[in-house]
């Protein structure tokens, strides 16, 4: 059978075809532009820059990776690297030097793995907390006004039906509701499973593992699960008119958006640069930057690169 | 303990298996969409490909898209069709079907086209219609490479089935996924040597049924059984 450029043109074209199907359908989610292997390649002034795996914490990490690059820091990114169980091996271990954290979250991390309970009420409280308890390696940096926390929303057919507006009125129904969240909300307290049985005393029907963003998101829009684990700051859940429900009981007390750094890499540059960004973030910013990350699908670079250079960075 | 010993006592902790999506769980999931894929794949593309190899029409086009079609993200395929409706089987099945097919097609229609045409030309002579020919002479001739395509398919379609889990299904891929997000390598690592252990175990019987159903005549290796009429 003769074969020769025509077969290599056939193939290459179905390839090509296929390739920009899938491409053209897939959502963009923003992988590190930046990565490159840390293994003892980066110079001791270089700072690091880590994220976990979704948009509104790739978001802050490109706005204080962006806030010290224009104050003269190198800068090194590794966005999108999993979820804190993953991440936190990684900042304790050197290999990545900040990343973004929430303050209620980093401190029940830290805290569970001490074996202890969380006390703190207020975000002073949490920051002095997480000073303390976090290894002699890592500190927290001032904590901001911006919050981006955990919240248990309901689609609205389900909310309308038993007139949901905050978690405990889940305690009756929350037997008949598919909830879906990322597989370790099976393991996590406050705000898992083990979390909401022991504060409100909630039992799902059935729990669907799903990452969070458009896979939760989808499967509440069609109904396939009722309730499900978002981020306060997605604009996904007013466009879709999800409910966020209040946590009454105070499950998940403030979530300030809070620097996480390596000690050795907290210098005073780095600090006055980084505490200048936490000054100036909000809620309501936050907010609206996430409407054009999820919205308007603009890569989170630049719509850090927007903000900072509002903000008097660059 | 290191990660490979965890591991090892993961894969022989008796509960692991039998408790409720357990091992012995997830395995029947993870064949059950494995078997569904085939099944489903062997319908639609044997019949192509005999239609390619008896005709040797469309050899050209069919083969090489083919070929093309094997680049398709499966993954990708999945998430697409995960957003018309989330939670369901078919997304998943659709994805891996489209894995199974090109090799089934691929090898079928190559074993068709390869019999002897000294053999089919035998059978016309004997006054056997098209039909005929198919299913009396070329077909017994072409199973072991048919076999050889389908224990293809059904090696790729175990391996890729962990994708169901993404989606929030279940199968040994929900091991590797969990285990991961909970960071305990244990499981993810024992998921993805239990998926392994499980395609070889399949490809290997499929190995065994393709030995016990090759026709004698074509075992010992001769292209041409010694009498095409006696085997048909």
């Amino acid at each position: 059978m003769k074969q020769g450029w025509k077969h290599s043109i056939a193939v290459g074209f179905t390839a090509m075809a296929l390739f920009g199907l899938a491409a053209c359908g897939s959502d963009d989610e923003s992988s590190s532009s930046d990565t490159t292997a840390v293994a003892g390649g980066s110079s001791s002034e270089t700072v690091i820059v880590g994220s976990a795996n979704f948009p509104g914490n790739v978001l802050l990490a490109e706005i204080y990776a962006g806030a010290l690059e224009s104050k003269g820091v190198a800068v090194e990114r590794q966005l999108n690297i999993g979820n804190r169980e993953a991440y936190f091996a990684a900042i304790k271990g050197g290999e990545i030097q900040l990343l973004p954290e929430y303050s209620n979250a980093i401190l029940s991390f830290v805290t569970k793995q001490a074996g202890g309970t969380v006390t703190a009420t207020n975000v002073e409280e949490q920051v002095a907390a997480l000073r303390e308890q976090l290894p002699d390696n890592l500190t927290v940096l001032d904590a901001s006004a911006a919050e981006d926390k955990d919240v248990l929303v309901c689609n609205k057919e389900t909310a309308e039906e038993f007139s949901l507006e905050k978690i405990s009125d889940l305690s009756d129904v929350a037997k008949d509701l598919v909830i879906g969240a990322p597989p370790e909300f099976a393991e996590r307290d406050p705000f898992g499973i083990p979390g909401l049985k022991r504060i409100y005393g909630l039992e799902f029907k059935e729990f669907r593992p799903l990452e969070i963003g458009p896979p939760i998101a989808d499967a509440l829009a069609s109904n396939a699960i009722q309730c499900g684990n978002l981020f306060s700051a997605m604009s996904i859940i007013t466009k879709n008119g999800f409910v966020a429900l209040e946590d009454d009981k105070v499950a998940v007390p403030n979530e300030a958006v809070v620097p996480l750094i390596a000690t050795d890499s907290a210098t005073d540059d780095v600090t006055a640069t980084l505490n200048d960004v936490s000054s100036k973030l909000d809620t309501e910013g936050l907010k609206a930057m996430m409407v054009k990350v999820e919205q308007d699908k603009t890569p989170e670079a630049d719509v850090a690169a927007e903000w900072l250079a509002a903000n008097g960075f660059t | 303990m290191s990660e490979w010993s965890q591991t090892v006592d993961w894969l022989t902790t008796a509960t692991n298996w039998t408790k409720d999506n357990g091992i012995v769980d997830r395995l029947v999931e993870h064949a059950g969409y494995s078997a569904l894929t085939l099944g489903i794949a062997l319908v639609i593309a044997l019949p192509i490909g005999f239609a390619i190899g008896h005709t040797g029409r469309g050899s050209f086009v069919a083969l090489n898209s083919l070929v093309g079609a094997r680049a398709i993200p499966t993954f990708a395929v999945v998430v697409l069709l995960y957003k018309l409706e989330p939670l369901a089987l078919w997304p998943v099945v659709v994805g891996l079907v489209l894995l199974a097919v090109p090799p089934i097609v691929a090898n079928a229609a190559a074993a068709i086209a390869a019999v002897d045409p000294a053999v089919r030309d035998g059978a016309r002579g004997m006054g056997m219609t098209g039909w005929q020919v198919l299913w009396r002479v070329e077909l017994p001739n072409s199973v072991p490479l048919i076999l050889a395509g389908v224990r293809s398919a059904a090696t790729q379609v175990i391996a890729t089935a962990t994708i169901a889990a993404y989606v929030s299904l279940g199968g040994l891929g929900r091991f590797v996924i969990d285990g991961y997000a909970l960071v305990q390598y244990e499981q993810a690592y024992g998921g993805a040597v239990l998926v392994g252990a499980f395609a070889l175990i399949v490809d290997g019987a499929l190995a065994l049924f393709q030995r016990a159903a090759t026709p004698a005549g074509l075992r010992s290796g001769r292209a041409v059984p010694r009498s095409a009429t006696a085997r048909a």
